[in-house]
């Protein structure tokens, strides 16, 4: 019983990360129907960030707040100079954030080596509390909790607020918003900056948890592509849903089947695009 | 010539350089070999995949595993690692074929990123992260690296051959028209999910076979063959050099491959470049390498060289029927004839389609027999091309069936109804821009044929087929324009061809959508002229706005309004018809 019950807490606050690493991918991919290859590399390149912050000040907030900053402007750049210009091109999209994704990556090694840096949960949330009869780590519990409030806001900025309006109303038809008076230019640049504090977000979180080093570019960009493509591209109630329940069977299939490990992360990918190729709360 | 100079080269210059420089033009050959195969997706069939490093390397471990773990000889493992990538590429096809655009770019990525976990977790049996060493090369002689090179030359050489005389096929064809217009290609009767299951599984192969190479190469293999910078570069490698001609992504390898291996020795921070450079193919030569030169300086496109024609003086008869001509087995089934004995071809019975909350078609009912002339009428959404829509299977009904020649279709695909003899044309002309008149023509023609699979041949060689395009073409008087690329044509002039295209399949019920929209009176008049002179036992049903057009073509008409029928009968009644001049002609219309 009690097994069942870090197993369900250890995949469900896995689906948390999963779902704060997938969440700004997802943003970029379902409002502006971007594909940010890149998103890992912000990843990368602010859990670095968190890293140094977080050796040099010993506060969690400051660097929390840093790495949203740095994800942000990063986004920002790669928004105003590559991507700008590519809306509706996905395989140009694609192939230059790639490029920039190499580029990114390399300049982690450029500052920070080419070694892992690892960074102990911060004091307050280090240990473990108790859940009903069982005891387990706090910094999980909190990047659940972390999850939870930012698939709120999100969707709350993205379906009650004026500006999420807007929004989704320029990416459906941008000439008639823009002949509305809405400036799309800027609304665009500050949604997709938005997917960069997000990934920022990311980073800063998921530092303490999963580390930085070389190659996360790519394994924080599979997980964030997986909770995507299985939560249907685009939807954020997908991404969140399809994060818990990969986090949940990849955690109790490990479990089980301990050789299988890596693979028990695409089970439910291939489940689900067996039986709903557009994903759980994809539209065709 | 330059193919002649280059070969020259790449057969005469490994002579003269040191083993390093070897070393990267072996695998450059290699990554040709890779670029092509991705080529053959990418450039002729409009699949943009990022998988192709998944059969690189599950044919390369394959090698690798049998050669060091279990001590088989190459005679054996070669041929089994093909299998595994031909396997493997059935297994990706049937997963991610049936996606497109970027579901399916990111299924080959993830289908490609699971292996590449295999091969890293799995350390048992492939040596997990550090790989497998010591993969000894089939034969001693190979062990010289300018034999090997020789030998992956030619191998390169042959499959390159392959290729080429693959793309220049009627199977080539159908892979260009797919890339084109996937729709068009549907009604014509090709089923594209086994064409693009097939031609998956074709580059699948012949990653595999790069791969075998470049592990007796290398003699070392490690995940980060499978990893997703395999597949970009692949990828890379293709736009850089100009995809959809198969020299481009030779040239992209040469050029990616040597940029690689060349800086990463001079700099450290190589990365850097290749992500550049990345950057600077997309905005600044988004076409490539070849999409540089000028257009008289590459060679022929693909199928666009027509052979002359034999004998000028021949004068081939314009058929104003195209029935039958062919020989093509149809089924017909004992159906209900009309009054005058004619046998009923389509019959619809309650048909609806509900998009959402909109119903656009609601409970139409319709007979048609050979020789029917009907005018489907209407305001702007009245439904009538959704009808279309449906009767060539391009939606499921919301409710209702659909008869042809008295069997249910209703659940039958649409290139099979295609091949049953029903046919349509678009109101917003959907041909293939990027290939020529006469292709365009073929494509219709082979679409109802076994002859569309054929891979071996070039598509130029089908003679009777060439000889229907002919009378086709200058039935519209268009065979002088045969070289023509579509996209170039004027637009009445695709007007008349989009019909062309469709006659081609021989249909037995032919679905004309506006064939007049957009014309001009003389061309108008054309067009009518065209429509009159067509097989008497067709079945025709026209769309138009245009009521000279649809009167003088058609002698039964149906009027639709806000998805149902208002109103049917002959052209007399339908003008007399309160109701519909209400409707649609309004009170001006006399």
């Amino acid at each position: 019983m009690e097994e069942w019950a870090i197993r369900i807490l250890t995949g469900v606050t896995y689906g948390g990360l999963l779902f704060i690493l997938a969440s700004g991918f997802t943003l970029g991919l379902g409002i502006m129907k971007i594909i940010n290859i890149a998103h890992g590399a912000i990843y990368l390149l602010t859990a670095y960030v968190a890293w140094t912050v977080f050796q040099d000040t010993g506060s969690f907030l400051l660097t929390i707040i840093v790495c949203c900053v740095v994800g942000g402007v990063l986004a920002l750049a790669l928004y105003a100079g590559l991507l700008q210009r590519l809306h509706d091109q996905p395989l140009r999209q694609i192939l230059v954030t790639m490029g920039a994704t190499l580029i990114i990556a390399e300049f982690g090694v450029i500052w920070w080596g080419g070694y892992p840096r690892t960074l102990p949960p911060p004091g307050s949330l280090a240990g473990a509390m108790s859940v009903g009869v069982v005891s387990f780590p706090t910094y999980r519990l909190f990047l659940l909790v972390a999850a939870i409030v930012v698939a709120i806001l999100l969707s709350l900025l993205l379906e009650r607020t004026r500006v999420g309006a807007l929004v989704r109303a320029s990416v459906d038809d941008e000439e008639m918003a823009r002949g509305m008076g809405v400036n799309v230019g800027r609304l665009y640049l500050f949604v997709f900056a938005i997917t960069g504090v997000l990934g920022g977000l990311a980073g800063g979180l998921g530092a303490p948890f999963l580390g930085a080093f070389q190659g996360a570019q790519f394994e924080v960009l599979l997980l964030a592509l997986l909770v995507s493509v299985v939560g249907g591209l685009g939807s954020i109630k997908g991404a969140f849903v399809a994060a818990l329940l990969i986090g949940v069977i990849d955690s109790v299939g490990k479990s089980i089947f301990p050789d299988l490990a890596y693979f028990t992360l695409f089970v439910p990918l291939i489940l689900v695009l067996a039986i709903r190729p557009t994903g759980l709360f994809g539209k065709a | 010539m330059l193919f002649v100079g280059v070969l020259i080269a790449a057969a005469v210059v490994p002579q003269f350089v040191g083993p390093f420089m070897l070393s990267i033009l072996v695998l450059i050959v290699i990554f040709a070999v890779l670029a092509m195969s991705l080529d053959l997706l990418m450039g002729y069939t409009g699949m943009e995949s990022l998988g192709q490093a998944a059969f690189f390397g599950i044919a390369g471990y394959t090698v690798a595993i049998l050669t060091t773990r279990y001590e088989v000889g190459w005679q054996l493992a070669i041929p089994i690692a093909l299998v595994a990538s031909v396997a493997t590429a059935a297994i990706g096809a049937a997963l991610a074929v049936r996606l497109t655009g970027v579901f399916f770019l990111v299924m080959t990525l993830v289908f490609a990123q699971v292996l590449w976990g295999l091969a890293e977790n799995w350390g048992q049996v492939t040596g997990g992260h550090l790989g497998l060493h010591g993969i000894t090369r089939p034969f001693d002689a190979l062990d010289t690296d300018l034999t090997f090179y020789y030998v992956a030359l030619g191998v390169c050489l042959v499959s390159g051959l392959v290729m080429y005389r693959l793309v220049r096929s009627p199977f080539g064809l159908t892979l260009r028209g797919i890339k084109d217009s996937d729709l068009r290609m549907r009604t014509s009767g090709y089923n594209v999910w086994l064409h693009r299951f097939i031609v998956f599984v074709i580059a699948g192969l012949f990653a595999g076979i790069a791969g075998v190479l470049y592990t007796y190469s290398t003699q070392f293999i490690s995940p980060t063959i499978l990893g997703v910078e395999t597949s970009f570069e692949a990828m890379l490698m293709v736009i850089v050099g100009g995809a959809g001609t198969l020299t481009g992504p030779v040239i992209g390898a040469a050029v990616v491959t040597g940029l690689r291996n060349y800086l990463s020795v001079y700099l450290d921070n190589w990365l850097i470049v290749l992500g550049l450079a990345y950057i600077v193919t997309v905005f600044f030569a988004p076409r490539g390498i070849l999409g540089l030169v000028p257009r008289r300086w590459r060679a022929a496109s693909a199928v666009g060289q027509e052979p002359a024609v034999a004998d000028p003086s021949l004068d081939v008869q314009p058929s104003p029927a195209p029935s039958g001509s062919m020989g093509r087995g149809r089924d017909r089934s004992t159906t209900a004839q009309d009054g005058q004995g004619a046998a009923e071809t389509l019959r619809l019975e309650g048909i609806g389609k509900t998009f959402g909350r909109v119903r656009a078609v609601h409970d139409v009912s319709l007979t048609a027999f050979a020789g029917t002339r009907r005018a489907i009428l209407g305001p702007n959404g009245a439904g009538k091309t959704t009808l279309f829509n449906l009767i060539t299977g391009v939606h499921k009904p919301s409710h209702g069936s659909i008869h042809l020649f008295g069997r249910n279709v209703t659940s039958v695909p649409s290139h099979a109804r295609t091949r049953m003899g029903l046919s349509r044309t678009y109101q917003i002309t959907n041909l293939f821009p990027s290939l020529t008149v006469m292709n365009n023509v073929r494509l219709g023609i082979l679409g109802v044929q076994r002859q569309k699979y054929v891979m071996y041949l070039p598509a130029t060689s089908l003679d009777r087929v060439t000889e229907r395009c002919r009378s086709l073409l200058e039935m519209a008087g268009l065979w002088d324009e045969r070289d023509a690329l579509v996209g170039n044509l004027s637009y009445g002039h695709q007007r008349q061809l989009e019909l062309i295209v469709t006659l081609a399949s021989d249909p037995q019920v032919l679905l004309l959508d506006e064939p007049a929209a957009g014309l001009s009176l003389g061309e108008s008049k054309a067009m009518v002229e065209l429509i009159k002179a067509l097989d008497p036992h067709l079945t025709v049903l026209i769309i138009e706005h245009d009521m000279d057009v649809a009167f003088e073509v058609a002698s039964e008409v149906t009027v639709m309004h806000l998805g149902e029928i208002l109103a049917e009968g002959t052209a007399e009644e339908i003008r007399a018809n309160e109701t519909v001049r209400e409707v649609y002609f309004g009170q001006a219309y006399a």
